[in-house]
């Protein structure tokens, strides 16, 4: 993907030994029973468009992250992590590692939904779109309800309904023109450190850890992550550096007040959780459903989430103490 | 002269009140290309998913999201200039931008052994110097690696600024070469450096100023995974390209170029 391959030469393999980690394309053993059986995954993909978007793009994305690696390891020392979560936070700040953190973040976010899913038992079978399916409306009647009484009762808790959460769902996935994916975070309370802060509430011997009460929709667009705490304030922080600049060559040095200074770490500890991503790009049902089949392939996603793998990622929930009444 | 004014009040809501619905414009050798495909491009299948299928998509959502409001009668072209600028309008902004840059990139195209008949203009060329471009070799290197590195769906353009010097510019996803404010170049994912920094302060104050925009494309480049996966699969960008760059109709993209 970052190359011209048939006009620019590609880089040459001696490279490879100067980093000793590289990466591979990692196992989804559900999409390796549709590889090695040939058949499609249930309700969902053809058996081509699985190997088209795991096998051939995955591993496109791998190279070019080895790739990126390598030649960011021949100009500096990072730390070599095989984590593809660290290395992404190691690189969100740097324009320089770009192709890095891009490549990873797909790679990541690809795994991501691939590992949301699962096939579907009942009988569904793949069709092109037409024209005039743009007109329907959206089926309303589905199965595949959260059997975790947990997890249904915190999606009711913050969507209202299941069937509010899946047309949000869905409908955040359907307005994603470009590259991007739509995912179900687990929120933490945005006045954490606030709280903490304060005498009356700090209990001693309390961890930092975040405290999540709200689940919530995000959508993230192509290499984009969810928890961008990592990387929220840049183009703010090189604004006052400007400022500041300009301040200090008049001569006028002030400081800000305590509310700015507030604001500016009150997103410090806002953790965002990501629990299920689903893939609104177009190359994920161009292929099985045409230019028309985005609907469709939405409708047959949702029934194709594997709500176990979600109430595994799920973190401890906290309930507010002031909650519904 | 009541009656004349009033039957010019019939004649003039008789004029508005007419539906049109937007279609797929007719390309030349349309018939041809839906037989056999581009030559060198695109297979039958290729060419109804990048052009047939995709065309009607869009100029089906357009109608749709413009019936009824005072962008029904506008083309594609128009609409994405009124709809540039309006924030809770930028999903019909999508839907003419993608129909006037994919009918746009989509024009220039032929057959392989008609397009390696055509060549570009001495006058192109010429000003292609101008931006460090000595020949047709460094053009397409430098075309088709901005294309093929760019992550994301897109658009890679030659555009003509108001000073008549070119450019060659890349508009992420559905951005439009015709206003800066769109024309969406940036990917502020992952780390943000200060030349990007401020290139959005420069687009803030230029807009605010009310700055107007004269730039036109001259040649467009189609990166949308919808315009080569049939034929090249979701890792065939890099083929797709080499190919596209092939059956360009030189002739075509000569004539967009301000003439003198």
């Amino acid at each position: 993907m970052y190359r011209v391959a048939r006009t620019l030469p590609r880089r040459a393999p001696t490279l490879l030994s100067q980093r000793n980690v590289s990466f591979s394309l990692p196992t989804i053993s559900t999409l390796e029973t549709v590889k090695s059986t040939q058949q499609d995954f249930k309700g969902l993909f053809s058996s081509e468009t699985v190997n088209e978007l795991w096998f051939k793009r995955g591993q496109q994305l791998v190279e070019g992250l080895n790739q990126s690696l390598e030649q960011a390891s021949a100009s500096s020392s990072e730390s070599q992590s095989n984590n593809l979560l660290d290395i992404i936070a190691q690189t969100i700040q740097k324009p320089e590692h770009y192709g890095i953190y891009s490549y990873g973040s797909l790679l990541y976010n690809l795994q991501f939904f691939l590992e949301s899913l699962k096939e579907n038992s009942a009988e569904v079978k793949l069709s092109q779109s037409e024209p005039k399916d743009l007109l329907k409306t959206g089926n309303t009647t589905f199965g595949n309800i959260p059997a975790d009484e947990n997890l249904k009762s915190w999606l009711i808790d913050s969507f209202g309904s299941i069937e509010e959460f899946r047309n949000l769902l869905l409908n955040s996935a359907k307005a994603i023109k470009g590259d991007g994916l739509v995912w179900l975070v687990a929120e933490s309370n945005l006045s954490q450190n606030i709280l903490k802060q304060s005498p009356s509430i700090t209990e001693p011997g309390t961890t930092k850890d975040p405290v999540y009460n709200n689940l919530a929709i995000v959508n993230t667009y192509n290499a984009g992550v969810v928890d961008d705490s990592l990387r929220s304030g840049q183009v703010n922080r090189l604004k006052l550096q400007k400022e500041a600049n300009l301040q200090l060559e008049i001569d006028r040095l002030t400081l800000g007040t305590a509310e700015e200074a507030e604001f500016n770490t009150l997103y410090n500890d806002k953790k965002l959780l990501p629990v299920l991503a689903i893939d609104g790009s177009m190359r994920n049902y161009l292929l099985d459903y045409g230019v028309y089949g985005k609907q469709q392939y939405l409708e047959n996603v949702w029934e194709c989430i594997d709500w176990d793998v979600v109430s595994k990622r799920l973190p401890v929930r906290t309930k507010q103490f002031i909650n519904s009444y | 002269m009541f009656r004349t004014t009033s039957r010019f009040v019939g004649q003039a809501f008789a004029r508005n009140s007419k539906r049109s619905i937007h279609e797929v414009p007719k390309l030349r050798n349309e018939e041809k290309y839906i037989a056999n495909g581009i030559e060198g491009l695109y297979t039958p299948s290729g060419f109804q998913t990048a052009w047939s299928d995709y065309q009607k998509f869009l100029t089906l959502n357009l109608t749709l999201h413009t019936n009824g409001t005072e962008n029904e009668l506008r083309t594609p072209y128009q609409i994405l200039l009124k709809t540039a600028k309006q924030t809770t309008q930028q999903h019909i902004f999508h839907y003419a931008s993608q129909a006037h840059n994919n009918h746009f990139a989509m024009e220039q195209l032929t057959d392989k052994t008609e397009a390696s008949k055509t060549r570009p203009s001495r006058a192109l060329m010429e000003k292609l110097a101008f931006q460090d471009i000595p020949d047709l070799e460094t053009f397409r290197e430098r075309m088709l690696l901005l294309a093929d590195s760019s992550f994301g769906q897109g658009w890679v353009f030659l555009v003509e600024l108001p000073d008549k010097s070119l450019r060659i510019m890349r508009c992420n996803n559905d951005g439009t070469p015709y206003y800066f404010a769109k024309n969406q170049s940036l990917d502020l994912n992952g780390g943000v450096d200060e030349g990007s920094f401020e290139y959005l302060n420069s687009l803030n104050v230029r807009a605010k100023s009310n700055e107007k925009d004269w730039t036109l494309p001259i040649l467009a480049i189609n990166c949308w995974d919808v315009s080569y996966i049939k034929d090249y699969g979701m890792t065939g960008k890099a083929d797709y390209l080499a190919n596209f760059w092939d059956c360009i109709n030189w002739d075509v993209v000569n004539k967009r170029l301000f003439q003198v």
